[in-house]
């Protein structure tokens, strides 16, 4: 049945899926296109789609996948398969280090993946900067216009009270307005 | 005053339902907005445990903002509290997309949804660049941590290790730098 077999290939999706939305991306594309589910052109829509509405990447794709294949229980289907494995998975883990945490040894570990973790996510600023105005083949070229949008989201985000969802619309109206 | 178990599991849907209707740009854009909703303004958990939640995130797989609202949810207010935050932040791209994939059926190569889409990861970066200078005064707190971070970033971003790996290592650093490095304090004190 297409219900059963679309929720546990999500499952499975979110069972692989590590590193976040693009990553996950890339194994709907793998995962569907291979079963013939959709094509390369829905899929593009879909990652189009996905990166422009609001909401977890993943959650998006899931979602219209779903609805494309199986109507709106489909996309009931997609959707809560691919969150599944994360629930099961997070509550443990998480169980596990609140159990923990006053063991010396969990915290002195705890201690060495914080700052790994800012990291990352500064590694995720990289990405969304070279997604829109470094380009890799000529580092030295910035597309200006939205440099500047990102130094005005720099400097409203730490200086200002505005609210972060709001900078984020301004950059997008910014972009649509100028780019 | 003490919230009720029904308010502040309330509370915790709405605020990730928020988080997920507006944060444009997927599961990473949306972590600024958990730090400053969740710990800078309700102060539900402290930044060192959001850094754990986004720890928690990264290194196991599925959807990063999923997996940061069952986290916090669970710490905040246990499984009904990780099932709250869970629905609220798909709730909102559920319908959303569901109106969407009814509505239209091809947007791909659109030159409005490119310049958007320019617009928002400009913003997104730069949103994202001061979390990490927030959160890295919080949790960054010595040399060894300092060193630590560079060394993931530059593993990460440019050599392309998995972050499983590396946060396998941050571990093992950690333990090894933090544990032994007292326990041999405690010998000779």
């Amino acid at each position: 049945m297409i219900l059963i077999k679309l929720f546990l290939v999500f499952a499975k999706i979110g069972l692989i899926g590590f590193g976040g939305g693009y990553s996950i991306l890339t194994i709907i594309q793998r995962e569907l296109t291979e079963r013939g589910w959709i094509s390369l052109q829905e899929f593009s829509d879909i990652a189009a789609i996905s990166q422009i509405t609001p909401g977890p990447i993943a959650v998006n794709a899931a979602t219209y996948v779903g609805y494309r294949i199986g109507g709106f229980w489909g996309s009931v289907a997609a959707t809560v398969g691919v969150s599944v494995p994360s629930f099961i998975l997070v509550i443990l883990a998480a169980r596990f280090i609140l159990r923990f945490k006053s063991s010396r040894v969990v915290e002195s570990c705890m201690k060495g993946i914080r700052p790994v973790t800012v990291a990352f996510i500064a590694s995720a600023a990289i990405f969304f900067a070279l997604e829109s105005f470094i380009n890799l083949q000529a580092p030295l070229y910035i597309n200006w216009g939205p440099f500047v949008f990102f130094a005005g989201a720099v400097l409203a985000a730490a200086f200002t009270k505005i609210n972060i969802i709001l900078i984020v619309l301004m950059a997008m109206g910014a972009g649509l307005l100028l780019c | 005053m003490k919230k009720t178990k029904a308010a502040l599991l309330w509370d915790l849907f709405i605020t990730f339902f928020k988080i997920g209707a507006f944060t444009i740009g997927g599961g990473l854009a949306m972590l600024p907005l958990i730090e400053r909703e969740i710990s800078e303004r309700k102060k539900y958990i402290s930044k060192e445990e959001i850094v754990d939640a986004f720890a928690v995130s990264q290194s196991l797989p599925g959807i990063i903002a999923i997996n940061s609202g069952i986290y916090i949810g669970y710490r905040v207010a246990g499984i009904a509290g990780a099932v709250v935050t869970a629905l609220g932040v798909i709730l909102p791209s559920f319908i959303i997309i569901l109106i969407i994939a009814i509505l239209f059926s091809t947007v791909s190569g659109n030159i409005y949804v490119t310049k958007a889409l320019t617009g928002v990861k400009a913003g997104v970066a730069g949103v994202i660049a001061v979390t990490v200078v927030r959160l890295g005064k919080s949790v960054v707190r010595d040399i060894f941590a300092l060193v630590l971070a560079v060394l993931a970033f530059v593993l990460t971003t440019w050599l392309g290790i998995g972050i499983v790996f590396i946060i396998a290592g941050g571990a093992l650093a950690g333990f090894l730098y933090y544990y032994i490095m007292r326990m041999k304090r405690n010998d000779t004190d």
